[in-house]
C-alpha cells in the first residue's frame, strides 16, 4: 500500500470514528423546512433547470432526490418507525450507512445554491434555505464540509476571509488602486472618519456552524459605526448581509448594493454620466441578487442611464438566468462543474452578438471568466461600476 | 366587489335550495302510511334475509374497517408529526402576513398559476384530482352543516339531496378526468424528467378505482330503481345505470359488495396518506402560504 492510499485509509477511518452512530441532529432546521420535504411531490420541474444535473445528470444531485433521502434519513432515525424502534423493526426499518450519509453529504454541496429549484418548485419550497441548513447539521454530524472546502472555513477563521490572504492586505486594493491613479484618494477608515455610507467591500462565509461567530461579530462591529447605509458591490456579500445577519441579530442601518446607490446618485445629480459609452453588452443577473434578492430591475435601469449603451438580452434571463456556477462552494468543491456550466452561461452570452458581459457580482465575474478562458471567447468580461466608471466625466466624481 | 357577488350568489343559491325543499319534500311514506323498507325490500331486495344481513352487517364491517383505517391514519400523522418537531428554529421570518397567505392560498394552491403556465395537461390532472376532492369534501361538510344548523335534510329525497346528487356527480367527474389524463401523462406522454415510482401508481390505481367504484354504485342503484326524472342529476351515475338496466342481474346484491369494497379501498386510501406522497396534500398548501408570507415580510421590510 502506498503512502497515499495508507493516508487517504486513515482520513476515512478518521471520517468513520467521527460520524459512526451519530444522528443528524436538525434543531438548526425549523418545522416548516421538515414539512417542505414532505411537500416534495418528485415531480421532477427541478431536474429540468437545475444548471449543475444539466452538466452530469446525476439524479442524487437534484433537488427532488435530495429532498427524498433526507427524509429517509430523518425516518430511519427519529419517529415511530426508526430503524431501533419496535415498529421499525416490525416493518424491518433498514438504518442508514455512513456511506450513503457521505455520499448525500457529497451530493449536498454539489450545488450553487443560485435558487432556480424554488421558483419551479410548484410547491414553492425555500430550497437553499433547506438545503443550507441541511448542510449545517452534516457539519454538526462531521460529514462537511467537503476536504476540497475546508480551507475556506480555515482562512475565514484565522483571516476573516475565504481567500487565505492575511488582515493586513486587505486595504491593498486602494492603495494599487491609487499608485495606478484608479482613485484619487483612498477611502477613509469609517472607525476613525464617521460618514453616513459605508462601502462594504469584503465578504465572509455566513451561514456555516464554524463562522457564525464572525457574522455576529461582524454585526456587532457595523452596529457600532454608526453609519446610516452600507453599500455592497458583491452580490454573496449583498444577500449574506441583508437576508442572512437580520436571523442573527438587528441591523441598525440601510444596505443597499452598489447598483441601487449608483442610481440614487445618478437621479440626485450628484454623478452625471457624460461620456457616450459605445458598447454592446449583456447582462448577467447574479443570482443572490436577482433570485435571492428580486433586484432584477436595478441593474437594467443603470444600464440604461449610460449613455452609449446596448443591452441585449440572453435567452434565460431574471429569474430563469442561468447560473455561473460559482456560488454555494461549487467552485471550490466542483471546480469542473463550475467550469461546464459557467461555458453554458457564454455560449449563451455569445449567442447575444454582444461584444461585453456585464454583471454586478466579483464572484459571478470570476465564474464567468472560467467559461470565457476555457472557450477562448472573444467576450469581454466587466463589472458593472466599470462602465459607469467610463461614462462619469470627471473620475474625481468617484 | 368580486367578494360581495360570491356572498350574494351563495345567499341566493341557499334561499333557492330552501325555497324548493319546501316544494319538493313531501313525506311520501306518511301518505302511503307505510315505511319506506316495505316498499324498497319487496321490489328491489333478493329476499328479506338478504336485506336484514345487509342491514345487519353492512355497517359494522364499515365502521370496523373505518376504526382500522383512521388508527393506522393516526399513527402515521404522529410519525409525520414527531419528524416535523424535530425542527426548532422560527418557521416564519415575522408574524404570519394574513394578506398575502389568503392570496397565495388561491392563486397558487387552488388555481395552480405556477403549474398552469408550464404545462396545462399537468395543471388538468392537479386541478381535476386535488380539487375534485377538495370540492367534494366541503360540498359534503357544507350539506352536513346545512341540515344540523338549518334542517335541510340531504339523505332524505329532497331539493337538497338532488343539489347533492348533482355536486358530488360533478366532482366525481372532475376526479375521473383528472385520473385519467395522469395515467396518460405518465404512462403515454411521460416526459424525460418524470419518474414512475411505485407509489405513484399505487395512488394513481387508489384514486381511479375509489372514483370508478363510486359511479359504479350509483350505477347499479339507477339499474335498480324505477326511472325518474330526478335522476338526471346524478348525470353520470344514470347514464351508468341506463348501461345497466337491460342486463337484469341482481344488482342490489353486486351495491352490497361493492359498496364494502368501494369503502374498503376509500378508507384504504386514507391510511396509506401519511405514509405515501400524497402528504403533500397537507404539506403544499403550507410550504406555499408560508413562502407568501415571507416575501410579503422582506418585501414590507425593505428598506
Amino acid at each position: 500500500m502506498s503512502d497515499q492510499e495508507d493516508k487517504k485509509a486513515d482520513e476515512e477511518k478518521k471520517v468513520n470514528e467521527t460520524t459512526n452512530n451519530k444522528k443528524i441532529i436538525v434543531d438548526n432546521l425549523s418545522p416548516r423546512q421538515i414539512i417542505e420535504i414532505d411537500a416534495c411531490t418528485r415531480c421532477g420541474e427541478c431536474v429540468e433547470w437545475c444548471p449543475v444535473y444539466n452538466q452530469d445528470e446525476r439524479e442524487g444531485v437534484t433537488p427532488r432526490s435530495k429532498a427524498t433521502r433526507f427524509k429517509k434519513i430523518l425516518s430511519s432515525q427519529y419517529g415511530l418507525f426508526r430503524a431501533d424502534s419496535f415498529l421499525g423493526k416490525l416493518f424491518r426499518k433498514r438504518k442508514v450507512t455512513p456511506e450513503e450519509l457521505k455520499q448525500f453529504a457529497a451530493d449536498l454541496y454539489e450545488c450553487s445554491t443560485c435558487r432556480q429549484c424554488h421558483f419551479v418548485c410548484p410547491s414553492q419550497i425555500d430550497t437553499v434555505e433547506l438545503w443550507e441548513g441541511i448542510r449545517r447539521s452534516f457539519v454538526d454530524a462531521g460529514y462537511g464540509p467537503l476536504e476540497q472546502q475546508k480551507h475556506l472555513i480555515q482562512s475565514v477563521k484565522s483571516y476573516d476571509n475565504p481567500w487565505g490572504q492575511p488582515r493586513s492586505s486587505r486595504t491593498r486594493w486602494a492603495k494599487i488602486a491609487k499608485r495606478q491613479k484608479k482613485i484619487v484618494q483612498e477611502p477613509r477608515d469609517i472607525t476613525r472618519h464617521k460618514a453616513e455610507v459605508l462601502y462594504f467591500v469584503g465578504c465572509t462565509g455566513s451561514y456555516d456552524v464554524n463562522v457564525e461567530q464572525v457574522a455576529i461579530n461582524t454585526i456587532k462591529i457595523l452596529d457600532e459605526l454608526g453609519f446610516k447605509t452600507m453599500i455592497t458591490s458583491c452580490a454573496g456579500c449583498f444577500k449574506t448581509i441583508k437576508r442572512d445577519y437580520p436571523k442573527m441579530g438587528k441591523l441598525n442601518f440601510e444596505v443597499k448594493h452598489t447598483v441601487e446607490f449608483l442610481i440614487d446618485l445618478i437621479q440626485s445629480g450628484k454623478l452625471k454620466l457624460k461620456n457616450e459609452v459605445n458598447m454592446k453588452v449583456t447582462y448577467h443577473d447574479p443570482c443572490h441578487m436577482g433570485r435571492h434578492n428580486n433586484l432584477y430591475d436595478a441593474p437594467r435601469k443603470l444600464l440604461e442611464l449610460i449613455p452609449g449603451i446596448e443591452l441585449i438580452e440572453m435567452e434565460r434571463t431574471r429569474e430563469n438566468a442561468r447560473c455561473c456556477g460559482a456560488g454555494g462552494g461549487l467552485k471550490a468543491g466542483y471546480p469542473d462543474i463550475q467550469n461546464k456550466i459557467s461555458q453554458t452561461r457564454i455560449k449563451e452570452a455569445e449567442a447575444t452578438g454582444a461584444t461585453e458581459l456585464v454583471s454586478a457580482c466579483p464572484f459571478c465575474y470570476q465564474g464567468l471568466q472560467v467559461g470565457i478562458q476555457a472557450l477562448d471567447s472573444t467576450l469581454t468580461m466587466r463589472d458593472i461600476t466599470e462602465l459607469v466608471c467610463m461614462a462619469i466625466e470627471d473620475k474625481s466624481q468617484v | 366587489m368580486k367578494q360581495r357577488k360570491i356572498m350574494l350568489l351563495v345567499f341566493i343559491s341557499i334561499s333557492l335550495l330552501f325555497t324548493l325543499d319546501a316544494s319538493a319534500r313531501e313525506d311520501y311514506s306518511a301518505i302511503i302510511e307505510q315505511d319506506c323498507d316495505a316498499c324498497h325490500l319487496d321490489r328491489y331486495y333478493p329476499g328479506r334475509d338478504f336485506f336484514e344481513a345487509e342491514d345487519n352487517y353492512k355497517w359494522k364491517i364499515f365502521w370496523a374497517m373505518t376504526v382500522i383505517a383512521v388508527v393506522i391514519f393516526l399513527i402515521g400523522m404522529v410519525n409525520t408529526t414527531m419528524l416535523w418537531k424535530l425542527g426548532k428554529s422560527p418557521s416564519l421570518r415575522g408574524k404570519l402576513k394574513w394578506g398575502p397567505v389568503i392570496k397565495s392560498i388561491l392563486t397558487e394552491v387552488i388555481l395552480e398559476k405556477r403549474i398552469i403556465k408550464t404545462s396545462f395537461i399537468r395543471w388538468s390532472v392537479f386541478f381535476g384530482i386535488s380539487m375534485g376532492f377538495v370540492f367534494l369534501l366541503i360540498a359534503f361538510l357544507a350539506f352536513i352543516l346545512l341540515k344540523f344548523s338549518t334542517g335541510l335534510d340531504f339523505i332524505e329525497p329532497s331539493a337538497t339531496h338532488l343539489a347533492l346528487d348533482l355536486l358530488l356527480d360533478l366532482f366525481g367527474t372532475l376526479i375521473l378526468i383528472g385520473t385519467l389524463l395522469a395515467m396518460v401523462r405518465r404512462y403515454v406522454l411521460r416526459s424525460a424528467q418524470m419518474e414512475n415510482l411505485t407509489q405513484d401508481t399505487v395512488a394513481v390505481i387508489f384514486i381511479f378505482f375509489i372514483v370508478l367504484t363510486g359511479f359504479l354504485l350509483e350505477g347499479f342503484r339507477f339499474a335498480t330503481l324505477p326511472p325518474s326524472p330526478t335522476t338526471k342529476f346524478s348525470f353520470l351515475g344514470s347514464i351508468i345505470g341506463s348501461w345497466l338496466k337491460p342486463l337484469e342481474l341482481p344488482w342490489t346484491v353486486y351495491h352490497f359488495y361493492l359498496w364494502i369494497f368501494h369503502g374498503f379501498i376509500s378508507l384504504a386510501f386514507i391510511a396509506y396518506i401519511p405514509f405515501s406522497k400524497i402528504l403533500h396534500l397537507i404539506a403544499c398548501p403550507i410550504s406555499i402560504a408560508a413562502t407568501a408570507s415571507d416575501e410579503a415580510h422582506l418585501e414590507t421590510n425593505k428598506e
